[in-house]
């Protein structure tokens, strides 16, 4: 004991040391909270099914997305269900930063070729900010000769853009919803399309099945479309696996293109045309 | 006071002299699957390991979403659809050195580690080997085994068999201060 008092240290150290380690503990306590999870995988490829999501691809990312929509399964056995006619799109996609993405791609239709870029400028966190958040922007151009009509056959009278805000939550781990909402011009239009301008909106839900497979729906509606046409909308699903992405449509609408798909669908399933299709999305890493 | 302050002086100095344990919060993991189509590899630079230099007893922790992929849609796929990590956040391995005599770890020497290792929610008991050094401060070690996936339940898909292989081998680095 008496040795035991020659080392102990007097009152003043002993309350130093105490502070010390108590203010120590509190400091690695806050930091350890300050870090927020991002949440992944709200959906996967730069789809929903027809129309854009809010994902973008990640950095030096190089997406090879093809889009293939057969002809109207109601054409019977002869035409074997549509599978003979198809639309095709082949593009690409391009993650210049985690958020920021430019794209560029062909359609057989029309003989478009599109241009959009996609900025990813809301991330959902876990327990923190609850939406992510994507504008797009895109411009669709067609090359068809010998069939405009000479005061359209311009550079802008081949043109249309569009504009859209894009906005989506994953809720828990199976199930993602999206709303967005946009802006298309339309340079001359081969249907009776009325305004030049239209605002449109989209609605679409992806949900979980198994590992690797999704669910998929999707509903578009835009102002000003004439009696001939039909608002479009599409179910799927998703199989997502390795660096390959495939998504599998049927639709009221043929569109390889989200320009066409809007002003463009003119069936609708009550009337028995259904549109099979599927998109292809392969991911490169540069 | 003074007799409050001094108990609480010994039992300060006492949590010190008689650590025993050993531990580090960033000791690395790899692991490398090799198959006929794509090799694949993750490393993680954040895991927890303890070892009790009286007793040989080892205790292992590794957060799954630690691990980095060179390829990020591979991590994203490791994490959601292989490993399930926001079921199963951690991997964990506990047990103890066989035959382990602790004059004996001032050299370097193989010794047989055996335990629970638990993975995606399932335990399995097993039995490794382990190299170990203890020098005054530190203690090293490196543990390689190799990982059956499906002793774990984790599943391939059919799709992707020639892409991963079945069994996986895990290199654990272990860097262990008092």
């Amino acid at each position: 004991m008496l040795l035991y008092s020659s080392i102990c240290p007097d009152e003043y150290t002993v309350m130093k040391v105490f502070l010390i380690s108590i203010v120590a503990l509190l400091t690695l306590n806050v930091k350890a909270q300050e870090e927020k999870k991002i949440v992944k995988n709200t959906f996967r490829g730069g789809r929903v099914l027809n129309g854009e999501s809010v994902e973008t691809p990640s950095k030096d990312n190089l997406n090879f997305i093809i889009v293939h929509k057969f002809s109207d399964l109601s054409q019977g056995f002869y035409d074997f269900f549509g599978l003979d006619e198809a639309e095709i799109r082949l593009g690409f996609d391009y993650g210049i930063t985690e958020n920021l993405s430019a794209g560029i791609g062909r359609s057989g239709y029309q003989k478009t070729y599109d241009l959009y870029s996609k900025y990813k400028f809301l991330e959902q966190e876990e327990n923190g900010l609850p939406l992510s958040a994507t504008l797009h922007a895109g411009a669709f151009f067609n090359t068809l000769r010998n069939i405009m009509p000479t005061n359209f056959d311009t550079f802008s009278g081949r043109s249309s853009y569009m504009g859209q805000l894009i906005l989506a939550r994953k809720m828990g781990h199976k199930l993602s919803v999206q709303a967005t909402a946009g802006l298309l011009y339309e340079g001359y239009s081969f249907s009776e399309f009325d305004a030049n301008y239209s605002m449109f909106s989209t609605i679409s839900t992806r949900f979980r099945l198994t590992r690797i497979i999704y669910i998929a729906g999707e509903y578009s509606y835009i102002t000003g479309i004439s009696e001939v046409q039909e608002y479009p909308y599409a179910i799927g699903f998703n199989l997502d696996t390795g660096g390959h992405l495939f998504q599998l449509i049927f639709s009221n609408s043929q569109a390889t293109h989200s320009k066409s798909m809007l002003t463009d669908t003119f069936d609708s399933w009550t009337e028995g045309s259904v549109y099979f299709g599927f998109n292809l999305v392969r991911t490169f890493y540069l | 006071m003074k007799r409050i302050l001094s108990i609480w002086w010994l039992m300060f100095i006492a949590t010190m002299v008689f650590a025993q344990n050993y531990k580090s919060n960033e000791n690395r993991i790899w692991f490398y699957s090799e198959a006929p189509l794509e090799n694949i590899e993750a490393t993680t630079n954040k895991v927890y390991a303890e070892i009790n230099y009286e007793t040989g007893s080892v205790y292992v922790k590794v957060p799954i979403e630690s691990f980095v992929f060179d390829k990020e849609l591979m991590q994203e796929h490791f994490n959601d659809q292989y490993l399930e990590s926001w079921k199963y956040p951690l991997a964990e391995f506990s047990g103890s050195i066989v035959e382990y005599i602790k004059g004996e770890v001032h050299k370097e020497k193989s010794y047989k580690v055996k335990g629970n290792l638990t993975i995606h929610g399932v335990s399995k008991s097993i039995e490794t080997d382990v190299k170990i050094a203890k020098t005054n401060e530190l203690f090293v070690g490196t543990l390689i085994t190799k990982i059956q996936l499906s002793d774990y339940k984790i599943k391939i898909p059919r799709m992707v068999i020639q892409n991963i292989a079945e069994v996986v081998d895990v290199t654990i680095l272990l860097n262990l201060s008092r």
